[in-house]
């Protein structure tokens, strides 16, 4: 069981939580994740690990209600316990010297991002950050994105907050201006993503993606979150779940993440009494 | 073995075998009722049905349905008990050979296994051998009679084992009960592997998976689930945390798809995926539990195994309109089991065979629409020895489908290979792994399953995972007795120790100064409790024995580990000290009489001491009078040992083999002989005089082996020493006896270790220790097997050198020699050969066990 030491809410629908997962927090480098299964009947759930304190023994997830799972998830209380969590899955982010790399998160992309970011900036890279959600309400983990980045680009899709627009918006801005990162690290809805891999792409520009298809165990045995990448199957849980943004079959991934958007319905409606 | 209370019926007297009665068919709910839920398909045998079959059976004295069982369940023994209506006594009994009998009971191919080869089948139908092992096992559980089996004294080794499926779950169970500390990792959030993920509840009910691990955790097995081995921990953090040995049962998890267009549509599923939905996730009971499947209206499963079926079956009882199996071979290709496949059709599974799928295709939502396929015909066979399927040119169709899933296979998971140094695979992605021990490239990492094998049955992943317990059992207490003898010599070397609740400081000091042990006060100051007061029993004149009767292994280690770092003059005069009133001092001043013709003085002086090997509870002494010495070797026995000894002295008419066996104070017997040409016997200790009967006959037909093969090679070897040439050891033996050293030394050295656990972790169980060490003994065989091929070569030649010279055996003919042969049986109760021997000391028949016929031997003439 795994008690839950810490619960915060980020911005409407975003919660942040702090796990109790010793082994985990003792191993988890950026880029892992975990999954999750709040109680006997609940679905299992995959979360990328955001922060983790070896000593304390406690890993931090961030995560938005979307549907069923994470509602349910959301419903937990400090001091309540979580029935299984297992990690950490995937392989890590190649983090290494590139020179200067741009991190581009949209929407709660930002929590997964932060430990990249934060990786790469150890790694004496120049990070450049491009922060994008809908509204300012959304716009979580600032403070922390801000510490590890020389440079933060806010965008928001209502121009609430930072530079009217989207992420791609600004990156493109820059690439057209002439400068040219050595590495780009996006994460987000898939849209974002695949912008991002189309922004980059006329300049060959090395642009990893961080996938989240469907899964089931995270371990390559059921083959659900299966993408395609450069025309070869890959199990995102195993192989990924960071690709070569220039290699996703974006189209077919969104597809298959609308697999259950009617038994999700049926699962909420049956839900309320 | 007592009959149980809540037996149904006891039979008075023991029937005669029914073989003849039509077999038992377990009741199966009707195929369209049971086709709407996920209860379980078939509801068992009742008790009267159960006695029934079992007196089908034969009880044959060679059983062969136990040659056909991958873990060596001894079926009569069980079947036995059944017809006698002991239910108790059945389970038990079969637990003994395996752990997991409800599920091997439902899951296990019987009808290619132990069912195939039963004699019964051969002219009537076979004894319903599955059907019966799952009744005891289901009458335990419902009955409430549930007994955890006894587990072995704790070893303090640590295992660690890598999945939870049944080879996991089998090799945890068989450890634990040899006393080791077993941790189960496994990767989902419930354990028991394929057998919850993905074999149906209607075949295999989880609560029966669950029971049985209960089982396992009452043993003291300890599971952790949602740990990933090459993730969560590696296999070297294992060893690097204190584990002596790991198991890698991680199984074949990685789905194998088609490899054709439109794999990737929605609808498309792995049969995994789908059966971990179904099964491990319960999605048939969507939206009481929140994982979603779909299944649409018209299924399609691609593919003919067990999982296949299993597929089928789980989409048809969500009630589609209809199921199709697509198979591209015909149905007598299909691997999937007989029963399997009735039960499919039974239930309205469509077959269609002789039919590839080409490509899925698109509904223009991304949802899968239809399959694309090609008709096939049989070729010529292929690799697997099944006809080849080939396309027939023309002949697509495409048939419309919403669902779709592909159960054609699947291949080991590379996390843990990829995550561990040393750890090698082949090109198929299995793990290379002995077959007889799983021993893989790593040290002290083992395997078995499927990860090993690729797809493969549950019960040869419990096979292999028996084997690969008991090779990991050999591995841990081989190093665990070079170790623990190393840091013993090391503790004990620089000083010894004398305790005793019984003694005080004073006299211990006094006894310590008596025996020339330099610096008593040291030693008294650094005590090791656990053991000083086992060499304060061979520092005791008064305890008249070299070796304390009842010890445990690791305390004769103790002991013995004292001994060898005494110096040797100590070790002579507490020797001496000890011997002085009991019968085998009275033995070696007999045995000096005889061989020097002087009579010694009680106190006669031991000039060394020194152990045989580090475990058999043998001494080797030189006595000394004058400038004379005289080398005896002193060996405990008990009334079996003594029995075989004096009876192979007697019948290979070995004068010289004589030695005195005396009775000492504690009750058992000590053998003592003058060397070189005494006898040596290990202490065959607590092993009945049935194995004995069994085991003997072996020896002596290896003694005339061995004289014959001298003979032919030339050799000069007489009856006091023969150079044997075996693998891995080579051994002068000092006398015929000494075939012991047949075999390999170290797994001889082992064998009061072995008997220690056999005796520690079944003290109620006879007939499981018997069996335990009738499995050591084979294990035995298997060692000597390279061996055994090299001399049968040499057999070969000593035929053909024997056809050449067949006029030379002048005594008697074949003939007369086998009805010799025959008459000797009956009027002697020992193995004939070897009174033959005596009576036609040219020529003897040996039926070597190894090669399996009679050859006809020469046999030099034996001294008087």
């Amino acid at each position: 069981m795994h008690t839950i030491m810490d619960k915060r809410l980020l911005a409407p629908n975003v919660y942040r939580l702090e796990v109790g997962a010793q082994l985990i927090a003792e191993r988890r480098k950026p880029g892992q994740f975990i999954i999750l299964r709040v109680n006997e009947e609940s679905e299992r759930i995959p979360l990328t690990i955001v922060e983790s304190d070896p000593v304390a023994g406690t890993i931090v997830l961030v995560f938005q209600v979307m549907g069923e799972g994470t509602r349910l998830l959301a419903s937990l209380e400090m001091g309540d316990e979580i029935r299984d969590v297992v990690g950490p899955l995937g392989h890590p982010t190649e983090i290494s010297h590139y020179g200067t790399v741009v991190c581009v998160a949209g929407g709660i992309g930002v929590a997964p991002m932060f430990p990249i970011a934060k990786g790469m900036a150890d790694m004496a890279n120049t990070v450049i950050s491009i922060v994008g959600a809908r509204t300012r309400d959304l716009l979580i983990l600032q403070e922390e994105i801000q510490s590890v980045s020389s440079e933060v680009l806010i965008t928001t899709d209502d121009g609430t907050f930072g530079r009217h627009g989207f992420v791609t918006d600004a990156l493109k801005e820059r690439l057209e201006s002439g400068f040219t990162p050595d590495a780009v690290v996006a994460i987000g809805p898939l849209p974002m993503m695949r912008a991002v891999a189309e922004t980059t792409r006329p300049y060959g520009i090395k642009t990893i993606v961080s996938l989240n298809p469907i899964m089931v165990d995270g371990t390559g045995m059921c083959g659900g979150c299966r993408v395609s990448v450069g025309g070869q199957m890959k199990f995102a849980c195993v192989d990924g779940p960071e690709f070569d943004g220039h290699q996703v079959n974006y189209a077919e991934l969104a597809n298959r993440q609308r697999m259950y958007r009617d038994k999700e319905a049926c699962k909420i409606r049956s839900l309320i009494p | 073995m007592n009959p149980s209370e809540n037996a149904v019926e006891r039979n008075p007297e023991r029937r005669k075998p029914q073989p003849a009665r039509p077999r038992q068919v377990m009741p199966e709910r009707p195929p369209l009722e049971r086709n709407r839920d996920f209860a379980e398909v078939a509801t068992g045998f009742t008790a009267e049905m159960a006695i029934a079959e079992s007196e089908r059976c034969l009880q044959c004295k060679k059983p062969l349905c136990v040659q056909g069982c991958p873990v060596g369940i001894d079926i009569p023994a069980f079947l036995r008990f059944i017809a006698d209506g002991d239910f108790a006594g059945s389970i038990n009994r079969l637990k003994e050979d395996t752990n997991l009998p409800a599920i091997c009971g439902r899951v296990c191919p019987q009808e290619t296994q132990c069912e195939e080869k039963c004699i019964v089948g051969k002219r009537n139908q076979p004894i319903a051998i599955g059907a019966l092992e799952r009744f005891v096992a289901d009458w335990e559980r419902e009955n409430g009679a549930v007994k955890t089996p006894v587990v072995g004294a704790p070893t303090g080794k640590r295992v660690a084992v890598v999945g939870s499926g049944p080879a996991g779950l089998t090799t945890a169970g068989e450890l634990a009960r040899r006393g080791h500390a077993v941790t189960v990792f496994e990767a989902l959030h419930e354990p028991g592997g394929v057998l919850v993920y993905g074999i149906p509840e209607f075949r295999l009910p989880k609560e029966i998976v669950r029971r049985e691990v209960d089982g396992l955790r009452a043993m003291g097995v300890e599971i952790r689930l949602n740990t990933i081995v090459g993730r969560s921990l590696t296999i070297d953090d294992m060893f690097a945390q204190g584990f002596d040995a790991v198991f890698v049962g991680s199984g074949a998890g990685l789905p194998h798809f088609l490899g054709i267009p439109g794999e990737n549509l929605n609808g498309v599923y792995s049969a995994n995926e789908f059966l971990t939905r179904m099964n491990l996730m319960k999605a048939f009971r969507f939206p009481d539990y929140h994982t979603p499947v779909h299944v649409g209206k018209k299924i399609a499963v691609f593919g003919g195994g067990n999982t296949a079926m299993d597929a089928a079956r789980t989409a048809l009882r969500m009630g589609p309109e209809s199921v199709k199996l697509i198979y591209r071979r015909s149905e007598a290709e299909m691997p999937a089991r007989a029963e399997e496949i009735h039960h499919g059709r039974d239930e309205g599974v469509e077959f269609v065979t002789l039919t590839a799928p080409v490509e899925f295709l698109d509904d223009g939502k991304g949802w899968v629409a239809g399959v694309k396929i090609i008709k096939m015909e049989l070729g010529e066979p292929d690799a697997s020895g099944r006809r080849r399927p080939v396309p027939i040119e023309g002949s697509e169709e495409i048939i419309e489908i919403d669902t779709a899933v592909i159960a054609i296979g699947n291949s080991p998971n590379q996390l843990i290979p990829q995550t561990t140094k040393g750890l090698e695979t082949t090109r198929h992605g299995t793990l290379i792994a002995n077959e007889a021990t799983g021993e893989t490239t790593k040290t002290g990492v083992f395997a078995g399953g499927d990860v090993v094998t690729g797809a493969a049955t549950v019960i040869q992943a419990m096979g292999a995972g028996k084997a690969a317990a008991a090779a990991i059992d050999d591995f841990l207490m081989k190093r665990a007795n070079a170790e623990e003898l190393r840091q013993y010599r090391e503790k004990l070397s620089g000083f010894f120790l004398v305790d005793s609740p019984r003694r005080t400081p004073e006299e211990r000091l006094a006894l310590l100064r008596s025996l020339g042990v330099p610096e008593p006060e040291s030693f008294l100051a650094k005590r090791l409790p656990q053991w000083d007061a086992r060499v304060d029993e061979l520092l005791d004149p008064s305890s008249l024995d070299m070796m304390p009767v009842h010890v445990s292994h690791a305390q004769a280690r103790y002991v013995r580990g004292a001994i060898q770092s005494l110096p040797e003059d100590v070790k002579a005069r507490i020797f001496s000290a000890k011997l002085g009133p009991t019968g085998v001092g009275e033995a070696i001043r007999s045995l000096y009489l005889r061989e020097k013709g002087i009579s010694l003085p009680e106190d006669f002086a031991v000039a060394s001491v020194t152990l045989l090997d580090d475990l058999r509870q043998s001494v080797r002494v030189v006595v000394q009078d004058g400038g004379r010495s005289l080398t005896v070797d002193v060996v405990r026995m008990n009334a079996d040992a003594e029995i075989v000894y004096s009876a192979v002295a007697e019948e290979l008419g070995i004068a010289h083999c004589r030695a005195e066996i005396v009775p000492t104070p504690k009750g058992d017997k000590a053998a003592v002989s003058v060397v070189p040409s005494g006898v040596r016997l290990s202490d065959e200790g607590a092993l009945s005089d049935e194995y004995f009967r069994e085991q003997w006959p072996f020896l002596v037909d290896k003694v005339a082996e061995q004289e014959a093969l001298a003979d032919f090679l030339g050799t000069e070897t007489g009856p006091d020493s023969y150079t044997i040439t075996t693998e891995p050891v080579s051994v002068v033996a000092d006398n015929p006896l000494e075939m012991f050293h047949y075999l390999p030394v170290s797994n001889r050295a082992n064998e009061p270790v072995f008997k220690f656990l056999f005796a520690k972790a079944l003290p109620d169980a006879p007939v499981a220790r018997a069996k335990t060490a009738r499995d050591f003994v084979v294990r035995y065989e298997t060692a000597y097997g390279a061996a055994a091929a090299r001399i049968k070569e040499h057999w070969n030649g000593i035929e053909a050198a024997l056809a050449t010279r067949k006029d030379a055996v002048e005594s008697c003919s074949g003939v007369e020699l086998k009805e010799a042969l025959g008459i000797l049986k009956d009027t002697f109760r020992w193995n004939p050969v070897s009174r033959l021997t005596r009576m036609y000391e040219t020529c003897i028949p040996v039926q070597w066990s190894a090669i399996g016929k009679d050859v006809w031997v020469w046999r030099r003439q034996k001294q008087a």
